[in-house]
């Protein structure tokens, strides 16, 4: 099943913020076919590939959240924190990093995050 | 009530420092160290400093890599990188960072192939799809970034990719802290222990700093009601007369931490007999390297290493700010030469550096302060 995720004209720039110290919150859109460790997740509308060989409990499935640090995906997170810890990183790097999701500008408390919307309707 | 709304919710913050009020002894000093880069800048953007009573003074930790790496380092990998026929490729923020000739993004700009990257494995791809060049990976950070070097070293060997190395200037966190504790200029109360470097480590490496040390020590989250939760357990354990360690972002992080990437971490790196730390100085056994086995993807080993051992420009006070002795407003050099625009020293490149956090978030409060006492 190949599942669509809605892009945001604008995105979060990956390269640019803080890597080496934060930690983001993904939520898996879907699996390589080559192996089930990489994944491909999305960032508020920005997508990227992750390892997720390194998570501790069962294999993380389409639509869970994972906490990932350059690339690779350390455990799983609720939807809850999930948002919690996006808003955190919205006020990190006003300049830089989040510039742009959500729309036109970066969380807080009068743009709070929305979860990304999947086409299909189990992720 | 939505659970991420708790964390901001006015009446649970009055309430939490309500209790931090009531657990400070007012007869008391009280210095806490916030070792991670990411709880300065929350305690920065959200405030958090000015809700505390004046008798408990944070103080900022090493824990920010960009911030920590001596220059020598930054010239090192810049050396190799000016060789025929190699990319250089770092993450984002280590490009603007002062090496003695000018950062990364300046050496772009007299025409070095420099690359941002957002992972390792992302560097490897790179140098898949580049077979006449030799990418370099510029890699730093704590057990956060480390895993991920790890397991991209262990696919260069698998698929026996050898136009890539690794620069490594992985660090540990642990040492620092150590490192800190031994410092005769410092006097830590207690620590708020890093949120995403504990989700690989656990809390299990924290018991010394509580049972040899006797100062307590709190993995806290990032949100404010975290922070300041953290301080009240903190303070509690003070009062009691105790020092254990605990963990107030139970939702994210295990007590052992992820046992996948600590063996990743084993398989892959050893410890260092030394490293250099910006303001630290050198640090025993507080640094990662390559094992033998990953040695051909070894870029000390691969390429000549200039190693020379480069002293921070004289006016920054880099170490002083680190180490918490100085304020960032208190450097001779903060907002005036050194800048985010134009970093002197590295505290003020990365966002999470105590330089830059302060500059985004206190400096306009403190000019809001004199204009308000000129006028008055």
């Amino acid at each position: 099943m190949k599942i669509q995720p809605k892009l945001k004209e604008q995105s979060w720039n990956f390269s640019e913020g803080c890597q080496t110290c934060q930690a983001i919150p993904g939520k898996i859109v879907s699996f390589s076919l080559e192996s089930a460790d990489c994944a491909l997740i999305d960032v508020v509308g920005t997508q990227c590939e992750i390892d997720v060989r390194l998570i501790n409990d069962e294999h993380p499935a389409c639509g869970d959240w994972v906490l990932v640090h350059a690339g690779v995906a350390l455990c799983k997170l609720t939807e809850d924190e999930a948002f919690s810890q996006l808003r955190v990183l919205g006020t990190l790097d006003p300049n830089e990093g989040f510039k742009g999701i959500c729309g036109s500008g970066r969380f807080g408390e009068d743009n709070p995050p929305r979860p990304p919307k999947w086409e299909s309707g189990d992720a | 009530m939505k659970y991420v709304d708790e964390f901001r919710n006015p009446h649970l913050i009055a309430k939490t420092v309500e209790e931090i009020r009531r657990l400070a002894d007012p007869g008391r000093r009280y210095r806490l160290m916030e070792v991670c880069g990411g709880h300065t800048h929350a305690i920065y953007r959200f405030g958090l400093k000015d809700l505390l009573p004046a008798n408990i003074e944070l103080i900022h930790g090493p824990g920010c890599p960009v911030c920590v790496l001596p220059m020598g380092r930054i010239d090192d990998g810049l050396a190799i990188a000016s060789q025929p026929d190699v990319i250089f490729a770092a993450f984002g923020d280590m490009m603007r960072v002062p090496g003695t000739h000018g950062s990364p993004f300046e050496h772009k700009a007299r025409g070095m192939d420099v690359r941002i990257v957002y992972s390792p494995s992302d560097a490897l791809k790179l140098a898949k799809s580049s077979p006449g060049k030799h990418v370099l990976f510029f890699a730093i950070g704590f057990e956060t970034t480390a895993p991920s070097t790890a397991l991209t070293l262990l696919r260069a060997k698998t698929e026996g990719i050898r136009n890539f190395s690794v620069f490594c200037n992985h660090v540990t966190i642990i040492p620092a802290i150590r490192a800190i504790l031994d410092s005769p200029d410092m006097r830590i109360d207690g620590f708020i222990g890093p949120g995403h470097v504990s989700t690989v480590i656990g809390c299990r490496p924290y018991e010394w700093i509580a049972h040899k040390e006797c100062k307590p020590i709190v993995v806290s989250g990032f949100e404010p009601l975290d922070l300041l939760q953290s301080i009240v357990m903190i303070l509690s354990q003070l009062q009691r007369g105790e020092a254990k360690v605990e963990n107030q972002y139970k939702r994210v992080v295990s007590w052992e931490g992820n046992r996948a990437a600590l063996n990743v971490l084993a398989d892959v790196f050893q410890l260092r007999s030394y490293f250099e730390w910006r303001g630290l100085g050198f640090i025993s056994q507080s640094a990662l390297c390559i094992r033998e086995s990953f040695a051909a993807w070894d870029a000390e080993l691969r390429f000549q290493i200039p190693g020379i051992r480069v002293t921070d420009p004289k006016a920054a006070q880099c170490g002083e700010v680190l180490k918490g002795v100085l304020k960032p407003a208190q450097c001779k050099l903060f907002g005036r030469e050194c800048t985010p625009e134009n970093p002197v020293g590295s505290l003020m490149v990365s966002s999470e550096g105590s330089c830059a956090a302060y500059y985004q978030y206190e400096r306009r409060k403190d000019a809001g302060l004199t204009k308000i006492r000129a006028s008055a």
